[in-house]
């Protein structure tokens, strides 16, 4: 393999993990933008869509109809986990509503380990086929699934945001969360949407994904930092930094990982960590001063 | 129309409003005179039920308001253009317009261009520019925005916090003169300012405020001539 296809080749899988990191980091920065919270349970959102869909699938639903009911359900979950975990700690400050839910994110992790104990479950991919040659590099198709979801999924994003009456409610809470109380805008209730919303974003991940890394309880940790990563890369408050934090994450990663060892994949995502939070921490594409969804 | 009956609103421990009683007819424009940390805002935030009031009722017609949330209180009727405009300086002006009908999008969809229609006309300033960023435009537009967004919510009671603040007078002049036209349409109006003597101009009833207590209540036109009012408020010297 010469040296611009192996390249290729990581690209190539660098931009389907970092597909999911976007869609991850989206769903941190659409919950921190509407609530001022930093959402550590996001990874077990992902988990949980995967978890769901793995185990419909398995009763034997057909994959288009579990995809939407595994969706649906962790919307369900989440919006039920807002409703009695977040709401009713409202008045708590920032830092403990994040505290808040990293012990959520324990909890979600220890009911699954509950139910769907600790071996991994494998879901098959959504359409069958042997890996697509591109250029000297292969992809296999799942791949592009996850690709598509994420083009699709973001440009809905965008159109919510850009063109609906509810993503600009949602806006103006970020933009100026005092006004948006006072045109009537009930930001409980724009608090439950982005969580709900979020969730959509991280059980579409978890699912997408599902095919590629197996399925366990515990899935949702990695993700999720990685997700955080992202999100931080992106300056943690913008929409389209978060896509392309999580792209950037996932290209550096499998650079990272197929040029110097596999063994530092992981690692990477750290490093870039400290050092965005070291060097700049706005993010790199942060615009410190004007917030945008 | 609006009643405010023996309201006392603390921040914190310390008590910023003392035994406020005041009303506002419909149709009327009432203006409140103080100066900077008399505890003006802390009044309209209490009745907009943005501060919730230690004792003491505020009613609308014969809803009382005081104690509900926000949101319910603009459906109620009573709308807040805050103090600093605090318009969504990253949303176009469309957008502010749309959003300041938050509460009725649902259920009044269908009228909703036809009053934006009618704020374009009393704001020409803001035609033609429907899809510029609200950030970009200059104090006096911006106040004119946030007015027009509290006028889309369609209140029964408009109040304005310090309207003129940070203007330059002949944009101050071009606002209060608006807020005339405004009442004569039937829009009812209470208004905060330091700017005591264009406030005075148009208002038709005004009470001064001291401290966190009603002072002085009475006609505009009285207290333009008022002493006392003329020495504190609109920079007059006592004659000898
Ligand atoms: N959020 C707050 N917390 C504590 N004190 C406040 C707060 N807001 C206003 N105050 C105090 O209450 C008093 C009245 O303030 P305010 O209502 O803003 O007056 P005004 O609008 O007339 O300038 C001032 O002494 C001010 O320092
Ligand atoms: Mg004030």
């Amino acid at each position: 393999m010469s040296l611009s296809s192996e390249l290729l080749q990581y690209l190539l899988s660098g931009l389907t993990m970092g597909g999911i990191y976007a869609l991850v980091a989206l769903g941190f920065v659409i919950i921190h933008n509407v609530t001022g919270i930093i959402n550590f349970a996001q990874g077990e959102f992902v988990m949980l869509g995967a978890m769901f869909m793995v185990t419909l699938v398995n009763a034997g639903v057909p994959a288009a109809g579990a995809l939407v009911i595994a969706v649906i359900l962790v919307m369900i979950v989440v919006g039920l986990i807002e409703f009695g975990a977040i709401r009713t700690a409202k008045k708590a400050s920032p830092l403990t509503l994040v505290i808040i839910t990293i012990g959520l994110s324990t909890a979600i992790k220890g009911i699954a380990l509950l139910i769907w104990g600790t071996n991994p479950y494998k879901l098959e991919p959504f359409t069958k086929g042997g890996p697509i040659h591109i250029g000297g590099a292969t992809i296999i198709p799942q791949s592009l699934w996850v690709i598509g979801t994420t083009v699709l999924v973001l440009a809905l994003t965008f159109f919510i945001f850009e063109y609906t009456y509810w993503g600009k409610a949602l806006r103006a809470c970020v933009v100026n969360k005092f006004a948006a109380r006072l045109m009537g805008i009930n930001p409980q209730r724009m608090s439950l949407l982005a969580f709900v919303f979020s969730a959509a974003l991280a059980a579409l991940a978890g699912i997408v994904i599902a095919p590629i890394t197996y399925v366990t309880y515990d899935m949702g940790l990695m993700l999720g930092l990685k997700g955080f990563v992202a999100a931080v890369l992106g300056g943690l408050s913008s929409t389209p930094g978060a896509v392309i934090g999580g792209l950037a994450l996932g290209i550096m990663e499998s650079m990272g990982a197929g040029l110097l060892s596999s063994g530092y994949k992981d690692g990477i995502a750290f490093i870039i960590l400290l050092l965005v939070l070291f060097l700049k921490p706005g993010g790199l594409f942060g615009t410190s001063g004007t917030k945008r969804v | 129309m609006l009643k405010v009956v023996k309201i006392e609103t603390y921040h914190g421990r310390i008590k910023v409003l003392n035994n406020v009683s005041l009303d506002v007819e419909k149709g009327e424009i009432v203006t409140i005179i103080g100066a900077n940390g008399a505890g003006k805002t802390t009044l309209l935030s209490t009745i907009a039920g943005i501060h919730r009031p230690k004792s003491g009722q505020v009613y609308l017609g014969t809803i009382q308001t005081s104690c509900m949330p926000v949101q319910n209180v603009v459906k109620a009727g009573i709308s807040l253009v805050p103090e600093h405009r605090e318009v969504f300086d990253s949303l176009s002006i469309i957008d502010n317009l749309k959003l300041g009908a938050y509460h009725r999008y649902k259920t009044d969809k269908k009228s909703i261009n036809d009053d934006i229609e009618n704020i374009l006309s009393l704001f020409p300033a803001l035609r033609g520019r429907e899809s510029q960023l609200a950030g970009t435009l200059s104090g006096g537009e911006q106040q004119m925005l946030a007015i027009g967004r509290g006028l889309m919510a369609k209140p029964k009671v408009l109040l304005l916090d310090e309207p003129s603040l940070g203007l330059a007078p002949l944009v101050v002049k071009e606002i209060f003169d608006i807020l005339v036209n405004l009442k004569k349409r039937g829009t009812t109006i209470l208004m905060v300012e330091q700017n005591a003597k264009a406030a005075l101009k148009v208002a038709d009833r005004a009470y001064i405020i001291e401290r966190g207590q009603i002072s002085l209540a009475g006609r505009a036109r009285d207290m333009l001539q008022d002493a006392r009012v003329q020495s504190a408020y609109l920079g007059a010297r006592l004659h000898a």
